[in-house]
């Protein structure tokens, strides 16, 4: 071993240093977005089951004129560059399969990944539900027609 | 330790010490992620049940009596234990009608029996007592009456006070 020499153990050490804190780089990474898809999911399923049992719950209204304006929360997650985004979820009634679905699309590292969430509703033909002021105004309206 | 050997024994411990800590984070990342899915789970089949069971008690099968009037009149957590054997032949839609087509579901009546009995033996099971009053379909305002006025719990044979027992398995 020479003066001022770097030696083949610190050599082999740092190379391996570096590999192992770029794997956990990546494993940090992966943990991150898998508890954003969790957090989202949650939201999402909250969201939905609130909505489904309000829908199903005004069959018991069924005799009577009411109307319903439901508030909608905004799903939130933080991205890659750690920018908190807030965004209303789409609602989508598909009457024949008698579900209610929720979706929402979030931006990671690796491209955008797509959040959904679905409920069973049941309600009676005269109950009307329009899910268009959600994007505007928060809400969405059901009633009796 | 020979002249550019790599493994040593330090090494070697060290790298078993690493992947053990490791592993004991990844398990413990993946245990908490289970409980919070179970803990979901259960959350969202108490809120379908408590649903199911408002618009059992409600709408579906309720107590529904004229009134001297000739007013039909609908009562609230009531169970009219004759329509309810109806819809029970056919849970599929009784299920669809509740909007829990995706779970199992038990409803039991303290004194009339069990109406719906499908196989419940899995993990995530909820289940709400409810303290309600049934009627048959000949139940008459007079008897509604008989029952509101009496003092001591009622004998009529249309009306009697029940516990029904709603379960729901996913």
């Amino acid at each position: 071993m020479q003066k001022a020499q770097i030696s083949l153990d610190l050599l082999l050490t740092l190379i391996i240093a570096i590999i192992i804190i770029s794997s956990f780089n990546g494993l940090t990474e992966n943990f991150r977005i898998d508890k954003e898809k969790m957090l989202v999911e949650q939201q999402l399923n909250d969201i939905t089951l609130k909505t489904a049992s309000v829908i199903t719950s005004t069959q018991s209204l069924a005799d009577t004129n009411f109307y319903i304006e439901l508030a909608i929360n905004k799903i939130q997650y933080v991205d890659e560059k750690g920018n908190t985004h807030n965004i209303y979820p789409d609602i989508v009634y598909m009457p024949d399969d008698k579900k209610l679905a929720l979706s929402t699309v979030i931006s990671t590292k690796y491209g955008s990944i797509d959040i959904n969430s679905f409920a069973y509703i049941s309600k009676t033909s005269n109950t009307d539900i329009n899910t268009i002021p959600i994007r505007t105004k928060g809400f969405m309206v059901i009633k009796n027609v | 330790m020979y002249k550019g050997q790599i493994f040593s024994t330090d090494l070697l411990f060290a790298m078993v010490i690493m992947i053990l800590c490791l592993g004991t984070i990844v398990s413990a990342y993946e245990f908490n992620l289970y409980n919070q899915k179970q803990h979901d789970i259960q959350k969202d089949l108490k809120e379908k049940t408590e649903t199911a069971i408002i618009i059992l008690t409600n709408s579906v099968a309720n107590c529904q009596i004229n009134d001297f009037n000739g007013r039909t009149m609908s009562l609230a957590y009531s169970i009219n234990t004759n329509k309810l054997t109806t819809l029970a032949a056919n849970p599929k839609a009784l299920k669809e009608a509740l909007a829990i087509q995706d779970l199992n579901l038990q409803i039991k009546l303290s004194t009339s029996g069990i109406i719906i009995n499908e196989e419940i033996n899995a993990q995530n099971i909820v289940g709400i007592d409810l303290s309600i009053m049934t009627c048959n379909s000949s139940a008459t305002m007079s008897d509604l009456n008989e029952c509101i006025n009496s003092s001591s719990p009622c004998n009529n044979p249309n009306i009697k006070m029940q516990t029904l027992s709603l379960k729901v398995e996913k």
